[in-house]
């Protein structure tokens, strides 16, 4: 059987340049249940995803088939980089149990593939990070979560290391009343990217190919204080706990 | 405050700066994910579990144990004598929604609370000096008890200090029944400070003590109980150890009535009241107590209200009243011109959530990655020194840029 230590090797091996990203959280959390009895992960469609080493990749879809396209990813170079950082939980707002099973799953498929140490990553997002727009009740546990700037690398980094071009897949739609093509939280990474000259296109299923876009300035962009805008809002609609939000990178391991 | 006496600072001695080996980094990385839960291994392009070790010879950790022992005493003088004094609470800056609670806080039954603070020293030419403390919620326990642990394990290049965490996980046993549910209060969503809660719990659970991980709203507080709502783990905590800092309750729902807490005979680590000292203010209050802070003068560097004149004099620092991790520290040629011209706005509008500190220089240690600016936070639990936590940054000012650094003793 797998160890806990063994997965995590997997996704996140030394050699790898990309795996000093991946979020450790769900691999630390693994229980010794959870080691067994991993099923097969529902086969993912990647012929989308261009061969070649100068695009990086955003996977933002629910959990597990971001887990599923990011092993899809394997076989068109791609190096998988769970950016997944949602703590489980008893009674958790968002649920993290499949993603967790999918990466023990996924360890196994992942030690069995030569993947270049250089391979371009392919970043893996739950799109049902922010809770989907559950109701927090009272004793629930809110674990929702937001990436932020300091979760990937920054554009300079992804330049050095011969990126010239990012493609974003997810599921949101363009609609009339304004464009929701980019989760709020992501635009704020991927607006950045593109103001230092990284080109962005976007793909969804379905599609026949990526499309260029422009990524619209969120709202609070590039604002001190954003972080805690963000925790300022959400509190407002939150009678549990402070999902959505990590008011603070924690070099030091917290507040002070 | 006055000016520190420089002359009476102990110099700092030969402390020196080795680099872990690319394979001995590598183990100490995936070690501290396992073992430390450091979860935040990378922010952005850092690597924050740092390749650097800090070995301070033995008479920089007795001057550091001692300087931090004191401070910690002095501090403790400071908060019972703010506690006493609301009229001055405006003075260093507590929020308003704070205010009314504190006054209650006056009233607490005594309670053998754990104390917990954390000072962070720099070395200077003159000596070292103590930039803050944070006695509200310091971090850093896994940085300062499982990093050096592992680092001296793998390098050979000296002794772990004392774990922090294990200190305080002693604490607490000593306080409560076998099998006592001690909450570990958090903003439960940030992974960043769930790994804190959990390297914790980990050292309460190995004494016998039952974790319980909690949002500060799903704790219901009376006079002489705490209540835990959380699906789960519902019931009565005999201890709440918490991870969110004083001046963020107020945004929560007033229907979990969190000014109680301030009243509550239950174990804190820390009560609110340490909100007092947290703030950077705290110093100017000094002088309207009538207190001799010895310890203080000596080790920090003076503190003084802003003003404009202050704004651009380039020997002072401007600092928020709460920032921290470097955070609302505006040092001219080290922070971002924007940054420090929104800091100047910001203390000019309002004046009572800054301070302004006598600038010292940091004297950077050579390493094989460059000099290296450096910072040394002693925690002191119950009274004594428990653990040292290392940061540097290529920069003087240590922030979100910095990088962790096992301190080892020589």
């Amino acid at each position: 059987m797998i160890d806990v230590r063994e997965v995590y090797d997997a996704w996140a091996p030394r050699e790898a340049f990309w795996s000093r990203w991946v979020k450790p959280v769900l691999f630390a959390k693994l229980e010794p249940g959870d080691l067994v009895g991993a099923g097969p992960i529902v086969a993912q469609d990647a012929a989308w995803a261009p061969l070649g080493r100068d695009t990086a990749l955003v996977i933002d879809l629910p959990g597990e088939r971001s887990v599923a396209m990011g092993l899809a990813l394997v076989e068109r170079g791609y190096r998988p980089v769970p950016l997944f950082n949602g703590v489980p939980s008893l009674n958790a707002l968002v649920m993290t149990q499949a993603i967790s099973r999918d990466l023990v799953a996924g360890a196994a498929e992942l030690r069995g593939r030569a993947l270049s140490p250089e391979a371009p990553p392919a970043f893996l997002l739950d799109s049902a990070r922010s809770g989907g727009g559950r109701v927090v009740a009272p004793g629930a546990f809110d674990n929702r979560w937001c990436v932020l700037v300091q979760d990937l690398p920054s554009a300079a980094l992804l330049v050095d290391r011969g990126i010239r071009k990012l493609i974003l897949f997810n599921e949101l739609e363009t609609s009339v009343i304004g464009d929701r093509s980019v989760a709020d939280d992501l635009a704020h990474v991927l607006r950045r990217f593109q103001e230092a000259g990284l080109p962005i296109a976007r793909m969804s299923p379905g599609a026949l190919s990526a499309t260029p876009i422009t990524v619209a300035a969120p709202p609070a962009y590039r604002s001190l204080w954003y972080r805690f805008q963000v925790l300022a809002g959400l509190r407002r609609n939150s009678t549990g706990g402070f999902g959505d939000v990590v008011p603070l990178p924690s070099a030091s391991g917290g507040f002070g | 405050m006055a000016r520190p006496a420089s002359a009476l600072r102990a110099r700092p001695a030969a402390a020196a700066l080795h680099r872990l080996t690319d394979l001995a980094h590598a183990e100490l990385r995936q070690r501290m994910v396992f073992e430390g839960c450091k979860w935040d291994p990378q922010v952005g392009d850092v690597e924050v579990v740092g390749r650097q070790v800090l070995v301070l010879p033995p008479e920089d950790v007795a001057t550091l144990t001692a300087a931090a022992e004191a401070l910690a005493a002095e501090s403790l003088r400071l908060e019972r004598a703010l506690l006493e004094r609301p009229d001055l609470h405006a003075l260093i800056g507590i929020p308003r929604a704070l205010r009314d609670p504190l006054r209650a806080a006056r009233e607490r039954p005594a309670t053998d609370d754990l104390r917990v603070m954390r000072f962070d020293f720099h070395p200077t030419d003159a000596g070292w000096v103590v930039s803050e403390v944070n006695c509200d919620v310091p971090g850093g326990f896994a940085e300062a008890g499982a990093m050096p642990r592992i680092v001296a394990q793998l390098s050979g290049l000296g002794a772990p200090g004392p774990d922090p965490a294990q200190a305080l996980a002693d604490g607490l046993q000593r306080r409560s029944a076998p099998g006592a549910r001690v909450a570990l209060v958090h903003a439960t969503s940030f992974s960043d400070d769930r790994q804190v809660m959990e390297h914790l719990g980990q050292a309460l659970s190995a004494r016998g003590l039952r974790p319980i991980y909690a949002a500060p709203d799903h704790l219901r507080w009376a006079t002489g109980s705490a209540r835990c709502i959380a699906g789960g783990a519902e019931g009565e905590v005999a201890a709440v150890v918490r991870f969110f800092p004083t001046e963020w309750l107020p945004s929560l729902s007033a229907a979990c009535g969190w000014p109680a807490m301030f009243g509550s005979a239950v174990q804190q680590c820390n009560p609110p009241g340490a909100v007092l000292v947290q703030s950077k203010r705290a110093m100017l209050s000094v002088p309207a107590l009538g207190l001799e802070l010895p310890a203080w003068r000596r080790w920090s560097p003076g503190a003084r209200e802003p003003d404009l004149r202050g704004l651009f004099d380039d020997r002072l620092v401007l600092k928020s009243a709460w920032g921290r991790v470097g955070e609302g520290v505006a040092i001219r040629g080290c922070t971002d011109s924007r940054e420090l011209l929104r800091m100047r706005v910001g203390a000019t509008l309002e004046r009572r959530q800054w301070v302004m500190q006598d600038r010292f220089d940091s004297a950077p240690l050579g390493s094989t990655d460059g000099p290296l600016h450096l910072c040394v936070g002693v925690f002191v639990i119950d009274g004594r020194a428990a653990g040292f936590y290392g940061r540097a940054a290529l920069a003087p000012r240590i922030d979100k840029h910095a990088f962790d650094v096992a301190v080892l003793c020589g």
